[in-house]
Parts: C-alpha cells; structure tokens; sequence
C-alpha cells in the first residue's frame, strides 16, 4: 500500500514563472494514508510468542545471514542475580548487519566485582563506518572491565580517567590492528574506532549507587514508574537535523567525567547503545511503552534479548541494553 | 525527542529542463528509472529516503514529492523547456526544504540534513542573481535543513560556477570535455545511486556522510577552475 495518496504523489504542477523563482509556492506534502492509523505495537511479549514484536510499522524481513568473522554471535544475551541486584544484558545484530552478513559491531559486558559486590559493565558501539569496529568494540570492553576489576581489588576509588585510558590503549597496542611505526591515533581510530559505557553499580546502605562514564553517543537512563531520565545529554539535543557524528575511542576526551547516580528502590537503570536510544527518543513513545512494560521485573534472558529484537521500520542498527534492578 | 518513528534522509534531485537539455533528458529519466530500481532492491535502505525530483529551467516544477521510493510504481519524467534560473532553482529549494524537514518532524521522524543533487548544462541567467539565494539557503544557522548540495556539471556548464554552487570543493564535478553529454548524464545517474544507497547505509552506520564519488568521465570541477 502507498504511504503517498495517488493525487498529491509529486505531481502538484508548475508553481512559478519568474526567473527569480520568487514565485514558487512551497508544497506541503500530504500525510501519509497509514499515519491516520493509532501506532500499536503488536506480538507483544507472552510466553511461546516468539515472532518479532512489532513497533508502528514493521522492518523490512530480512534473513540473516552468517557473518564472515568468527567469535561475533548474532546475539550474546546474559543475566544473574546477587543479593543486592539482579541483571539482564543482550546485544542484537542488527537487520542491516543481519541482511549484508557483517558481525555485530555492538558489545557488552557484565561482571561481579566479588570483594565489594559491585556490578562491572561496559556497553559499546563499534563505529560502523571503520572495518574492524567489531574488533575495537570487544577489545575496548575487554580492557575497561579489567581496569574496573583491577582497581577494585585493591581500594574503592576508581580512577575513571585511567579505566577509559585503558580501553583507549587496547586499541592502540592491539596485537593485530594497533599503531605500527610511522601511524597516528587517527590511523588506528581508521581501523577500530567505538564507543563506550562504562561503570560500576555498587551496593551501599541506601541502596544501588551507579557511576558511569562514557566516550561517544551510547547513553544511559533510569527507568522509574515508566518515565526515563536520561543520564547523559541526548544525541542531537536541540538541533534541526540529526547528525551521525561521533567522538569514539581511542580519541581521548578532553575530561573524563564520570557521572554518579542513586537507583531507585522501584527503578531500573539502562545502559544502551544508539541502537536502542535512538528509538527510544526520550521514552514518551511506543519504544518507551514497550520497555516499561517488559522492563517491571526482571524477565527471562531470553524473553529480554527478543525486546531488544524488536522489528520498527527504519531502526537497522546493532542494539545493545543493559537492565538492573535493586533487590 | 518524543517518540521517533524512524531516520529519514530527504533526497532532492535538481536537475536542469532547459531546452539545452533536450538531447539528455532521455538519459536523465533513464537513468532516474534505474535508480528507483536499485532502490527497490535495497528496501532497508530505501525505506530512510524521503525523494524529491525537482525540474527547473526558468521556473521550477517538483515533478515528485518526498517519496518512499518502495511505494512507487514509477518515477514522473523530466521534460526540457525554457531557460535556465539557477536563481528559481534555489529559490524553490529554499522554499521548499525548510517545510519539508518541518513536515517530516510533525510526522515524528528524526531528519538528517538534506542532500541535493544538482545536475545542469548551462550558465545562469543574470548572472550572479542566485548568489544570494543560494548563500541563504546553504546558511545552517537561518535555514532549517539547510542541505548539503552536490554540483554535476555538463555540456556548457561553467566549472567555476559548478564549484560555487556545491557546498564543499569535493562535492563539485564537471564533464571531461570532449565526453559525449549523454553518457555524461548517465554516468552522473550511476554515481547518484550508489550515492543514495552509500548515504542511506551510512545512517545506519553512525556516519550519516553524503557520500558521492567523482562519476566516471567527470573531472573534480576545482582541478578544472
């Protein structure tokens, strides 16, 4: 079915007839024939459905296909519980890496500090538009959580500027695709570039304390009574035009900043990449509705990796989320 | 912003009907034709693509309208006639892009800059008259989408002109001279496809780059000026 009605499909006619143009009349395009129809999203989750949960209008179908490279699943889903929280992680391949058979280029991973009980987790996005992101995303995860490991064992202060400084040097000095003589940063950013989430979620005597720092445009929120509160600045915020620009690893920030914040008794923290955040928007809609409801209680692994999967036209990239609750 | 119900990339060609034309326009539908094919081959990059075909000669036409290209049987044909206002070229896309990116917002999608490609055989009417328009309309901080503009030139088209009205010296080419016109048109055809595809992939990809390079028997237009 057309989005377009037949009549007004770019066909209004001659508009001017000066050379100066000043008479040309601006067209305003009709709206859509199926924006007239409520949004719904549709295969809501329940157990034994297993078809894409469907947001507006559905994506393209596509048949994945096998990824050239070895050690990058389609999807890593995980998730467990200590006394003070329980987690849900999946990273999903997205339709557009899926249909041209090119790994994920997303990555996360979660751990269990075990002297302090603190969550450790890095979410990352590999820049798609360089040929190794996969690689960069997993080195750079790898690197911050054992930098966030290591400094736990020994006191509870963490140098943020030195766990992103670590996840900046795997790249530089990786084994295969680091700086070699007579490159810069920029060559090995060329190769490997991503973005990063990284933290920790502590339990304390007044409940979960997040500290998270990031490089790039992967965000964070936290989850409370169905509305999302965004933790970092929205990609785009205030512009008029959407821009895919980035600053990713291994390009160091300016100041490493790192943001701490109180979860909620009833609230839930997120840690995504774009893929997530950018339909998402700021939650009001039916990606947000999606998420409060399947997000109220911890659901099954697998059952959350197939929410991140959800199909909605036009969102084609890697999808990452990382979900915590307070016990 | 709220609830966003997808990333779109507004494509406006804008192509030169003057009666110079006339030779090319059967290459030029041709090669728009080809193009609406391989973007029914692409689906999921067609579906980020709002198209919009502009003819202009002392006058402009929008001869199709931010179309989702997967829902359209056929593409509407340039036709040659009148003169050649670059001046009533920009004026409509000045007047036209900021409703279109206004439009797309109300329909609650994310909008990335718009891309233009202009394609033209001839010199200006009166002159420099464009200028300002054409500075107006590639003005970011008072145009709304004030886009990114990629020049072809062919035939008579002035190389320094050419370079003036793209909005980056990478994005100006004109026609070895000497080529034959029609398969200059056809080879700008070529090369804008694979633009529409690159660019529309590069969304997904974090880069959102108009993407374009140099057709086949073209020249940078600033390795010509």
């Amino acid at each position: 079915m057309s989005m377009w009605p037949k009549e007004r499909r770019g066909l209004p006619g001659p508009r001017g007839r000066h050379d100066h143009g000043g008479d040309y009349q601006a067209v305003v395009a009709a709206v859509p024939a199926d924006s007239q129809v409520v949004p719904e999203i549709r295969n809501r989750p329940r157990p034994g459905q297993w078809d894409p949960i469907v947001v507006d209008q559905p994506a393209f179908p596509v048949e994945a296909l096998p990824s050239a490279a070895q050690d990058y699943p389609d999807t890593i889903c995980d998730g467990w519980a200590t006394p003070h929280l329980v987690v849900r992680m999946a990273s999903a391949r997205g339709d557009a890496h899926r249909h041209r058979g090119q790994p994920r280029q997303d990555h996360a991973l979660i751990a269990v500090h075990p002297r302090t009980g603190a969550l450790l987790l890095a979410v990352l996005d590999g820049v798609s538009a360089v040929p190794l992101a996969h690689v960069g995303a997993q080195a750079a995860g790898r690197a911050a959580l054992a930098a966030l490991w290591s400094t736990l064992n020994h006191n509870d202060t963490v140098d943020w500027e030195e766990v992103v400084g670590a996840a900046a040097r795997a790249l530089l000095r990786h084994h295969q695709y680091g700086i070699v003589q007579g490159e810069s940063r920029d060559d090995v950013e060329r190769r490997l570039a991503t973005t990063i989430v990284a933290g920790l979620v502590r339990p304390t005597p007044d409940g979960l304390l997040a500290t998270l720092v990031r490089v790039g445009d992967s965000g964070a929120w936290l989850l409370d009574r169905g509305s999302y509160l965004p933790l970092f600045a929205a990609k785009g915020a205030g512009e008029a035009t959407i821009s895919g620009a980035v600053d990713p690893l291994p390009r160091m920030p300016e100041h490493v900043r790192p943001i701490e914040v109180p979860v909620p008794r009833d609230g839930v923290l997120l840690v995504a990449t774009d893929g997530i955040g950018d339909p998402l928007g700021d939650g009001t809609g039916l990606v947000g509705q999606l998420f409060a409801e399947v997000l109220v209680t911890p659901p099954p692994l697998l059952g959350f990796a197939h929410a991140v999967d959800f199909s909605r036209d036009t969102f084609d990239d890697d999808r990452t989320l990382v979900a915590v609750w307070p016990r | 912003m709220p609830d966003v119900r997808g990333h779109l990339l507004p494509i406006y060609v804008l192509a030169d009907e003057s009666g110079s034309m006339m030779d090319q326009m059967k290459e030029l539908n041709n090669g728009l034709a080809s193009l609406h094919e391989a973007l029914l081959g692409e689906p999921m990059t067609a579906a980020k693509v709002r198209f919009s075909i502009m003819g202009f000669s002392h006058d402009v036409v929008l001869r199709l309208h931010l179309a989702d290209l997967r829902t359209e049987s056929q593409l509407p044909a340039l036709v040659d006639r009148g003169t050649t206002s670059y001046s009533a070229a920009f004026q409509a896309l000045l007047t036209q892009i900021p409703v279109d990116v206004n439009h797309l917002k109300t329909q609650r999608y994310a909008v990335h800059r718009p891309a233009v490609f202009f394609l033209s055989d001839g010199k200006p009417d009166h002159d420099d008259r464009w200028r300002p328009i054409h500075q107006s309309l590639t003005d970011r901080q008072r145009t709304l989408g004030a886009p990114n503009i990629i020049a072809c030139g062919i035939g008579a088209a002035d190389p320094s002109t050419i370079l003036s009205v793209a909005t980056q010296p990478d994005y100006a080419f004109v026609a070895i001279a000497g080529v034959d016109i029609g398969q200059s048109v056809a080879k700008f055809c070529t090369a804008l496809t694979k633009s529409v595809i690159a660019s529309g992939r590069s969304m997904t990809e974090g880069s959102a780059e108009l993407r374009f390079d140099k057709p086949e028997g073209f020249s940078m237009a600033i390795d010509v000026v």
